[in-house]
Order: C-alpha cells, then sequence, then structure tokens
C-alpha cells in the first residue's frame, strides 16, 4: 500500500491557496503537514479526501485515486462536531455504517473503543449497576440515560470523535489537530492511541501546531507556508542538514566570560543554565575545552540538532522576511 | 452519479429514526391523531347530526279510521325510521271514552271526513309525557300513509307509488355545463384546487423549514467534514429530504388512522351520513370527479415530485447558510417561491378555459399545484398530465445538477451567507467558495 499526493493545486478566485503540494508515503508511518494559520494544510487534506474539488494534481492510494471506495479512511477533522442532541450511541453506530460497518459490529468495535478511550460512563452509564444486579448484590436503582453529546466537555466530545475516526478500522487515518483542547491526562491517552495505532501499521497524517507532537511520532513532514512547501523530506534529515548547533550548558557559576570569548551565541539564561547557539561540533567543543581547563565544573553540556520549532520557525521566518 | 448517491439509504434511516425518537414529534404525531379522532364527532355535531336514529317514544298507536282507505302502517318505519319499534294497530274504541284505553306513552290517532276533505287528528293523555316532536312526526307518518292509501285506492301499481312519491330537485345550470356533464362544477373545482393546494403548501412549507434547519445545524455543529468522509453531500441531502418526506406520510398515515377510527367508532353512535352531506349542502357536488385507485396514485406522484422540486431548493438554501441566524432569511427564501406557487394556482383555478388549464398544469412550480387538481377534474388529459410530470422531472433534474456542482464547496463554506448571484458565479466556474 502507498499514498502519492503530486501537484495538489487549489485556487480561490485569484488567490491560490494550495501551490503543488506534493509528497510521498511508501511505507506505514506518520507524515506531518506543518504550517501557519491558513497556510493550506486542512485545504489539502480536504482535497486528498475528495471533499473539495481540486483545480490540478491528485492524491493516489494504490495507485488509484483515493477516496472512500479505494481506501478505508478515518478522519478527525479540525472542526469538531456532533449532533448535540441525539443518543451517543446511535450517532456512532450511524457514522460506522456510513464507513460499510455492521450494527452488530459497529456495536463490539464501540464496547471496544469506549474501554479504550475511557468514555464508557458517557455511552454505558447503567453498566457497572448492571452487573451488581446480575450478580445478585446491590438494589436496582434508577436507570441513568445515555448522555447527549452537548452534556459532555470538549475533551469528552473528542473521545467520541476520536471514536468514530477509528470505528472503522481505517488504513490510512487522517488527524487534523489531534491533542488540541486535551488536558495532560487524556493527551497522553491518545498519543497512546496513536502510538498503538503506528504499531499496527496504519498509515497516518497529522495536521498540528504542537511540534513537540509531531516531533514525537512523525518521520516525514512537509512545511507549508502561504500555500506553498517550503521544506519536505524526512524529519531525521532534516535535522541532520541543520548539524548540532543547539547547546544547552548547566554549570554551578556564571560562565558568561567563557561563552563571550568563544564566541558562542547566548539565546537565554536562568540560574546558570544556559541555552546557546554554536556554529557547530567544533565551536562547542572550544567553550567545552576551556571550561574544563579553567576547572568550571560542568552539570550538563548537551549539544544536539534543532528541534522542529525552532526549524518551523526558522523556515517560515525566512520565508516571510523573503516576501 | 451512482457514487454521489452511495450511502443515501443510511442517512435516511438515520434522519428518520431521530425524527421519530424525538419527544417533540412524539407529541405533535399524539396530538394530530386526536385532533383527527375528534375531527369526526365534531364536524357530525356543527353539521347538525346526533343520535344515529332516535326511536321515537310512542309505544302503540291506534287509529281509528273513519274513511274508506285503508292504511298500511308497515310502511310507517319506511316513511320515518323513527317510528321502526311502534306498533300501529286499530283502535277499539272511539274518541270519546279514548282516555279510559290510552297509556302515557300511548296515541290515540282518529281519521275522518270533513267538509273539505279529511282531518287527522292524534290525541294523547293530560299527563302524558311525549314529546310535541314526536306527536308532530307521527301525524306526518299518518298524513302519509293517508296520502298513499288514498293512491293505492285508485289502483296505482307499486311502481306508479314509487313514482309518485319521488322526490323532485331543481337544478339552475349554463348551457355549456349541460354540454360538458363530465366537468366539474366550478365551485366544487375551486374547492379541490384549493384544498389541494393547501395541502401540498403545508407539505412543502413544513418539509423545507426541516431540510434548512437540519442542513443549517449540521454546518453550524461542524459535522459536515466528518459526514463528508464517508457519504457524498448530495445523498446527505437526499437522505434528509426522504427521510422528512416518509415522516410527513406517516404523519399523513397517522391522520388517516385517527379520522379511520373516529368514523367507525363514530358509526356505532352518531350518523355519519350528515358528513357528506354536508358537501351537498355547501353546493359542492364531487359526482364528476374521476377519483379511483389511479387517481391516488396520480396525486401521490405529483405530491412527491413538488415535496422533491421545493425540498431541493431548501436543501441549496440551508447550505447557503453560513450560522443558525441565516436559517430565517433561508426558510423565507423557499416560503416565497412556494407561497408563489400557491397564489398563482388559486388565481388561476378562478378560470374556466382550456389554455388556462393546460398552461398552469405545465408551467414548473406552478404544475405542482394545479396538474394532478386539473387531472382528476377532468380538465386536461393524461397526455398533458405525463408532459407536466416530464417537465417537473427535468426541474428536479437541473437543480440536482446545479446542487451537484456547488453543493461541495457551499456545505463546507464558512463564510456570510451566500447570494444567488455567487451561486450562479459558482455553477459558472464549476469552482468553489473559500472555506
Amino acid at each position: 500500500m502507498s499514498l502519492t499526493v503530486s501537484n495538489l493545486y487549489k485556487k480561490y478566485g485569484e488567490k491560490t491557496v494550495v501551490d503543488h503540494l506534493s509528497f510521498e508515503m511508501p511505507k506505514p508511518g506518520v507524515y506531518a503537514l506543518l504550517g501557519t494559520n491558513g497556510a493550506g494544510k486542512t485545504t489539502s487534506i480536504r482535497m486528498m479526501l475528495g471533499m473539495l474539488a481540486k483545480d490540478g494534481g491528485e492524491a493516489l492510494w494504490n495507485e488509484k485515486p483515493l477516496n472512500t471506495a479505494t481506501c478505508n479512511v478515518g478522519y478527525l477533522a479540525e472542526e469538531r462536531g456532533l449532533y448535540p442532541k441525539y443518543a451517543l450511541m446511535d450517532q456512532l453506530i450511524y457514522f460506522a455504517g456510513l464507513r460499510g460497518v455492521s450494527k452488530a459490529d459497529a456495536k463490539k468495535r464501540i464496547a471496544f473503543w469506549a474501554k479504550r478511550l475511557e468514555a464508557e460512563e458517557y455511552l454505558y452509564p447503567n453498566a457497572g449497576e448492571e452487573k451488581k444486579t446480575a450478580s445478585g448484590k446491590g438494589k436496582k436503582g434508577k436507570r441513568q440515560k445515555p448522555k447527549l453529546a452537548d452534556q459532555l466537555s470538549k475533551g469528552n466530545q473528542q473521545k467520541i470523535q476520536f471514536m468514530i475516526a477509528l470505528l472503522s478500522d481505517p488504513e490510512l487515518i487522517i488527524l487534523d489537530e489531534p491533542l488540541s483542547g486535551l488536558d495532560p491526562v487524556n493527551t497522553d491517552l491518545f498519543k497512546n492511541v496513536i502510538r498503538e495505532e503506528i504499531a499496527k501499521g496504519k498509515y497516518l497524517i497529522m495536521s498540528s501546531h504542537q511540534m513537540a507532537t509531531v516531533e514525537e511520532f512523525c518521520t516525514d513532514i512537509t512545511i507549508l507556508d502561504r500555500a506553498k512547501p517550503i521544506a519536505q523530506g524526512n524529519l531525521n534529515e532534516i535535522k541532520k542538514s541543520y548539524g548540532r548547533v543547539n547547546l544547552r550548558l548547566k554549570t554551578e557559576q556564571d560562565v558568561t566570560a567563557y561563552i563571550q570569548a568563544a564566541g558562542v551565541q547566548l539565546l537565554g539564561e536562568k540560574e546558570f543554565e544556559y541555552q546557546l547557539k554554536v556554529t557547530g561540533e567544533e565551536q562547542a567543543n572550544c567553550l567545552l575545552a576551556a571550561l574544563i581547563s579553567n576547572q568550571v565544573p560542568v552539570i550538563t553540556f548537551d549539544l544536539r540538532e534543532p528541534s522542529l520549532h525552532e526549524i518551523f520557525v526558522e523556515k517560515v521566518g525566512h520565508a516571510s522576511e523573503g516576501e | 452519479m451512482g457514487r454521489e448517491l452511495v450511502g443515501t439509504g443510511k442517512v435516511f434511516s438515520f434522519s428518520l429514526l431521530q425524527q421519530l425518537k424525538s419527544k417533540v414529534n412524539t407529541i405533535s404525531l399524539i396530538i394530530f391523531f386526536l385532533l383527527s379522532a375528534a375531527s369526526v364527532p365534531v364536524m357530525i355535531l356543527m353539521s347538525g347530526g346526533g343520535e344515529k336514529v332516535a326511536m321515537s317514544d310512542i309505544s302503540t298507536v291506534y287509529v281509528q279510521n273513519g274513511t274508506d282507505y285503508s292504511l298500511n302502517p308497515d310502511r310507517a318505519a319506511q316513511i320515518n325510521p323513527s317510528f321502526a319499534k311502534t306498533v300501529f294497530q286499530t283502535a277499539d274504541f272511539t274518541l270519546e271514552n279514548y282516555k279510559e284505553h290510552l297509556k302515557e306513552e300511548e296515541v290515540f290517532v282518529n281519521i275522518e271526513a270533513s267538509e273539505t276533505g279529511y282531518l287527522i287528528d292524534t290525541y294523547t293523555l293530560e299527563e302524558s309525557t311525549l314529546e310535541e316532536e314526536d306527536t308532530d312526526a307521527l301525524g306526518q307518518v299518518v298524513y302519509q300513509l293517508f296520502s298513499d292509501a288514498k293512491i293505492e285506492s285508485v289502483g296505482a301499481s307499486g311502481q306508479q307509488m314509487e313514482t309518485l312519491g319521488k322526490a323532485v330537485q331543481t337544478q339552475v345550470m349554463a348551457a355549456e355545463d349541460y354540454l360538458n356533464p363530465n366537468t366539474a362544477d366550478w365551485s366544487a373545482q375551486f374547492a379541490v384546487q384549493y384544498a389541494y393546494s393547501i395541502l401540498v403548501m403545508m407539505i412543502c412549507m413544513i418539509s423545507a423549514s426541516y431540510v434548512v434547519q437540519a442542513i443549517a445545524e449540521e454546518k453550524s455543529s461542524k459535522l459536515v467534514e466528518l459526514l463528508m468522509v464517508s457519504v457524498r453531500p448530495l445523498a446527505l441531502l437526499l437522505g434528509k429530504i426522504l427521510a422528512m418526506m416518509a415522516y410527513i406520510l406517516i404523519m399523513i398515515g397517522v391522520l388517516i388512522l385517527g379520522f379511520g377510527v373516529s368514523y367507525a367508532i363514530s358509526g356505532v353512535f352518531l350518523d355519519v351520513s350528515v358528513l357528506s352531506a354536508g358537501g351537498a349542502m355547501l353546493g359542492i357536488s364531487f359526482g364528476s370527479f374521476h377519483l379511483g385507485v389511479a387517481e391516488a396514485v396520480i396525486i401521490v406522484i405529483s405530491l412527491l415530485l413538488g415535496y422533491l422540486t421545493f425540498s431541493i431548493v431548501a436543501g441549496l438554501a440551508g447550505c447557503c447558510c453560513a450560522s443558525i441566524e441565516d436559517v430565517q432569511g433561508a426558510n423565507m427564501t423557499v416560503v416565497m417561491i412556494v407561497m408563489a406557487g400557491y397564489l398563482a394556482a388559486c388565481i388561476v383555478s378562478a378560470f374556466t378555459s382550456e389554455p388556462v388549464y393546460v398552461a398552469s398544469s405545465l408551467i414548473p412550480v406552478i404544475s405542482v399545484f394545479c396538474a394532478p387538481v386539473q387531472y382528476v377534474m377532468g380538465n386536461i388529459g393524461l397526455g398533458v398530465l405525463l408532459l407536466s410530470w416530464l417537465l417537473q422531472l427535468v426541474v428536479i433534474a437541473g437543480l440536482s445538477l446545479f446542487s451537484s456542482r456547488v453543493y461541495n464547496s457551499l456545505i463546507i463554506y464558512r463564510g456570510s451567507r451566500v447570494k444567488f448571484r455567487q451561486l450562479l458565479s459558482m455553477v459558472k466556474k464549476n469552482g468553489g467558495l473559500k472555506a
């Protein structure tokens, strides 16, 4: 299986909103679409899924046009919603049915995902009580009605929407800002599910502004800025191309003088913990040698490649400056 | 086109199920049932109907006949069914001593020749509890029996007696009506056109309002994108339209059921014949309509075509809404189109000329209201009706094509409410609006 997106192009009037986006996923993994607000990420996803007419290009799944007939797609849209006044179970069965899952099968899958995403209490409010009654313990209390969507918190609604995306056991999962608005506990829950899906050999496309999350999961990326792809490729290779230029140094005394003497750029400092930018490993080693020769105790000396966040800011910033 | 409609069934069943699960809708159906169930007895009472056949309180009628004409009391029940249980027998007493023989609920009738003709007198006891209505009705029955006896006495046969007894009605009509006996009269035509147009208007307005609301809600609840992964917008629209149509059919079914149950139960206690007499009293004769199964099918097909036309327009109007606040404006657009068709149909029904019948049956939007009525009234032939349907199908296909070209972009569009000019521009460019 493979996903090939080539020369995706869209114009609204005179304005180009996606300008020849191309990328490929020849094997399972996670691909990230990054970009500033309005860069064209969501429009690209919509075109790939056939929701929007393309002005050019194509999206192929196994060399056939990508659509629900050729590919089992799970999609968590950026704009998330549920029918506010309909029963959650009805909605889940409906969406599963639209993806070709039978009602009986859907119920089994819903039960599985409700447990996995810790949403059982909203879908099966009387489950615990029924178990008690069946075992002869406890009294039969007043039955609670299953919750409606508008009775759930935003995070819990997001769980239901995530379930909808996963109910059909999709081959290709597209997650548009999957972790936005989640508390740390639910963020970890979602991350674990995403890891499990990756381990199952699924193809994931992720669009997010949370660079740390993208960095955690993605192998390949495209950075879009004002409709155009401005950086693209394997994340590790992109990082390598920048070299190890970020240095985190922690000492027990003020070493600003040594930093200045070595010609290293100081980005920030807090209680003798320094964020530094070096030109390369040579400059970093010079600074370390100076500290050691002067018997300055070094607690942390961490020389690393730039983070995705830094690459993104640098790329998008440069692109803006070029205007 | 096939792929565009995949998932229509699922959308239909889900939308219908949610309609039926809604408490408001359930209460509405119960209210409809109760209203329709109450309508029959209310209409009977308002039409002056009452107890099925009120039996006369007179138990026995003693007849003292001083003439040569022999009365046939067996015909009394035929003349007035309320005397079916009353016993008629020849009195073995006279006017002078009838009080000694009569009981409270009995009547003595004395028939005798007078100078000018014949005299029929009815007598009851002073303490009698009989109503004056009963004795008056008895007087009329005896009068009729006596008249029959007179005719019989001259040797008239049963058939001749029937002929003489038949009621005579007068009717004034124009030569055109006389020459075209199959054409229903003007008042009936107007009434039927008016009633059918109201039915179409109500169905279309209710459903259009629902379709606009449902689509606008789906857009505002940000569900559309989630849905569009699995189902094409046209299937989404069609599923909703068909679900609403099914709900309306259920509503009509509940009304008919309520009416039918009420009619059956009322028939046991009340005289339901007054309902059909009511129409005749208003001067409307339905005798010349060609109503049968085929005509019912024609009306249903016409209703469906009209419903589809206005619902697709409602779907487009709903898609143009960017928020719930826009719904009122979108609803108004559809209501105006439906109202225009309705008013035109009402005006057209006032004219009685063949070109008007044909034109009103063929012009789209107006034809939704007029074509089936004109056919049932006998004003247009099957050919014109079929042509009317064909034109309506062309309009529906055109609207569907129009929808398919703009719907994808519209349904995920979030800007200000789209104007008709923008829609046309979208169709020309086959592009979209920035979401």
